[in-house]
């Protein structure tokens, strides 16, 4: 494995230069009051030291709307656009967070496994991620609360603020080290008075970042709570709108649709990111609907996220990056729902300890 | 269909601002292909001659303002095999239906003197109001790109597909900050989306001119729009300002204001 660099914060903009001979760059960019990620076509607007976007990064991994094939019935054609995509200039993600990295990490288990999703891969492979340490909470994100405050994979460069107007760069893969062959002369090799700056770094996050909520035992609590009136009294602020999903990194539901052109003839087959608050997103052939009550796929979203994956990944489904309770019109708060849930039940039975 | 083999279609107006009829027009990129599919027989706007009917598939815009728009709109329907109503006017009663809110004959004396009594006006109903609607495209304009995939739908023998969820869905996944956050009275929870959240896109407050989304959670969106200072009378204007015919349903009846 390739040891730690620091380079000046300042520098960044010539890395971004460098690699844009190779890549299309994103990052973080202002939108009005927030940031999203988007191109980085001059390297002065990237902000590496943001909040959080309004969407993850899972937009360039299943983009919102994405055409898979093209079929064409008088010729007897059907063409998909995995070669295209393949074939696609290489990407550079700038200042991703950890809980992102995370939210990533998810994805690359939903779509990766027994039936590997070639479209989701083909962006993937074709990525460069520079992820970036947060030492400070942001405004809705738990991530220590969901253990997503840290990283061990899902970055090819990692950048800790350090001292001095610093960052101190770990490599993650070969690709991390590609990019940094790219603008040699901004990295040095971090020796000994580094490590300490990077120490203190970690040590400032650990004093920093606040545990607020308690997932230990949340599957029992969930259990436990199936047929609670909770979820009948939480749901009546959702209006079912699905800005929750939208934005939530670990999200992947997705439909399928034809879009025919006006000679009937061919089509683009196409995926678009589907919601489980939508009315007929569990609505099946004939008619019934097995999530028919708004109120029930408020609390379904719930145990998918909090019970389900976690029965699938073995990891819980969230990476407390807060951005559907930022989204929620209504306000509602993922963390407030964690922390209701829990509270319903004073003396939980929990395996953890029975607090 | 007609003698060239092809589905007749008949595009009607009635009150309202004829934006609809004009955004088919409109449709420069897809109006000869849709011709190439179709027999556009009747269709004052565009067309010197027009046959009389039937039609496989009426397009009706615009809302019922005079008791004589009644009886043309039931003879529409009678020759019609499948009637779409498209635009706000005909799907929820439209900005003309406003003039539901006053007093009919105060107006009416206002704007035409003494001789009011011969003006034929009716309170303004939405065409669902008064025959069978098949489909409904709604929005203020009715969306272009929806009204093309309802005619490639309609050919095919498949429903055409309006999105069943609110608004807020869409501008999600477009990114847009969120309106409603910065203090804009914003209908995006509860109305019906398919628009792609246009007004919000270019930080416009949606004005809910799609209707109610199916489901649309009312009680929830007064309290959002309080929460960020709007008063009942601001909560019942955003309401009923496009889609007035909401006031008779059930669901508004019994909202707290």
């Amino acid at each position: 494995m390739s040891p730690p660099y620091v380079m000046k914060r300042t520098d960044i903009k010539k890395l971004v230069e460098a690699a844009s001979n190779e890549y299309d760059v994103f990052g973080p960019v202002k939108k009005r009051s927030k940031h999203v990620f988007g191109k980085i076509d001059n390297p002065d607007n990237l902000v590496m030291d943001y909040d959080s976007t309004i969407l993850s990064p899972r937009k360039y991994f299943q983009p919102q709307n994405e055409v898979m094939m093209s079929f064409d019935l008088e010729e007897n054609k059907v063409e998909d656009t995995l070669d295209e995509l393949r074939a696609m200039r290489p990407r550079l993600l700038m200042a991703v967070h950890s809980c992102d990295l995370n939210g990533i990490l998810h994805l690359d288990r939903v779509f990766g496994g027994e039936y590997t999703d070639k479209y989701y891969f083909a962006r993937r492979e074709k990525t460069t991620i520079v992820g970036i340490n947060c030492l400070d909470s942001c405004e809705y994100g738990f991530c220590r609360s969901m253990n997503t405050h840290h990283v061990v994979e899902g970055y090819d460069l990692f950048l800790t603020p350090i001292s001095g107007d610093r960052y101190y760069v770990q490599v993650g893969t070969a690709k991390g080290e590609h990019l940094v062959h790219m603008a040699r002369d901004i990295f040095q090799e971090a020796g000994p008075e580094d490590f300490g700056a990077f120490k203190a770094a970690l040590k400032h996050k650990n004093e920093s970042l606040p545990h607020e909520v308690d997932v230990e035992g949340i599957n029992e609590y969930l259990d436990l709570s199936f047929h609670h009136e909770f979820w009948d009294k939480m749901a009546e602020d959702c209006v079912n709108c699905g800005a929750c999903a939208m934005v939530c990194p670990t999200c992947y539901c997705y439909d399928v649709v034809d879009d025919l052109d006006l000679s009937l003839t061919s089509a683009d087959r196409t995926r678009k990111w589907d919601a489980c608050l939508f009315q007929e997103f569990a609505l099946v052939a004939g008619g019934h609907n097995f999530r028919e009550s708004p109120a029930a796929r408020f609390k379904y979203r719930f145990y998918h996220k909090m019970r389900g994956f976690a029965h699938d990944q073995g990891i819980l489904g969230c990476t407390g990056c807060g951005r559907c309770t930022a989204a929620c019109p209504s306000d509602i708060s993922i963390k407030d729902v964690l922390k209701e849930l829990s509270g319903i039940w004073e003396v939980a039975p929990t395996a953890q300890g029975g607090k | 269909m007609g003698n060239n083999g092809k589905p007749t279609v008949g595009i009607f107006g009635f009150t309202g601002c004829a934006g609809c009829q004009l955004n088919i027009l409109n449709l420069e990129d897809h109006l000869l292909d849709i011709i190439s599919l179709v027999d556009i027989t009747s269709w004052v706007m565009a067309k010197a001659e027009n046959d009389d009917g039937p039609w496989d598939v009426a397009f009706v815009e615009g809302s019922i303002a005079k008791s004589t728009d009644i009886e043309r709109l039931k003879k529409i329907r009678e020759k019609s095999g499948v009637l779409v109503a498209i635009g706000a006017c005909a799907t929820h009663g439209g900005l003309p239906a406003l003039r539901n809110l006053a007093d009919t004959d105060e107006w009416k004396k206002e704007v035409y003197g003494d001789d009011y009594e011969r003006i034929d006006a009716i309170d303004i109903k939405p065409v669902s109001h008064y025959v069978k609607v098949d489909y409904s495209l709604p929005g203020c304009p009715m969306d272009k790109a929806e009204f093309v995939e309802a005619v490639k739908a309609l050919l095919i023998g498949k429903t055409p597909y309006i999105p069943q969820y609110s608004v807020c869905g869409e501008c999600k996944a477009k990114e847009n900050v969120c309106l409603l956050k910065e203090g804009k009275f914003c209908m995006g929870p509860v109305v019906q989306a398919g628009c792609d959240a246009l007004c919000p896109t270019y930080g416009a407050a949606c004005e809910g001119c799609r209707g109610p989304a199916p489901e649309a959670n009312w009680a929830a969106e007064v309290e959002i729009l309080k929460k960020i200072g709007a008063t009942s009378e601001d909560v019942k204007r955003k309401f009923l300002k496009y889609c007035p015919s909401v006031a008779d349903m059930e669901e508004f009846k019994e909202l707290e204001f």
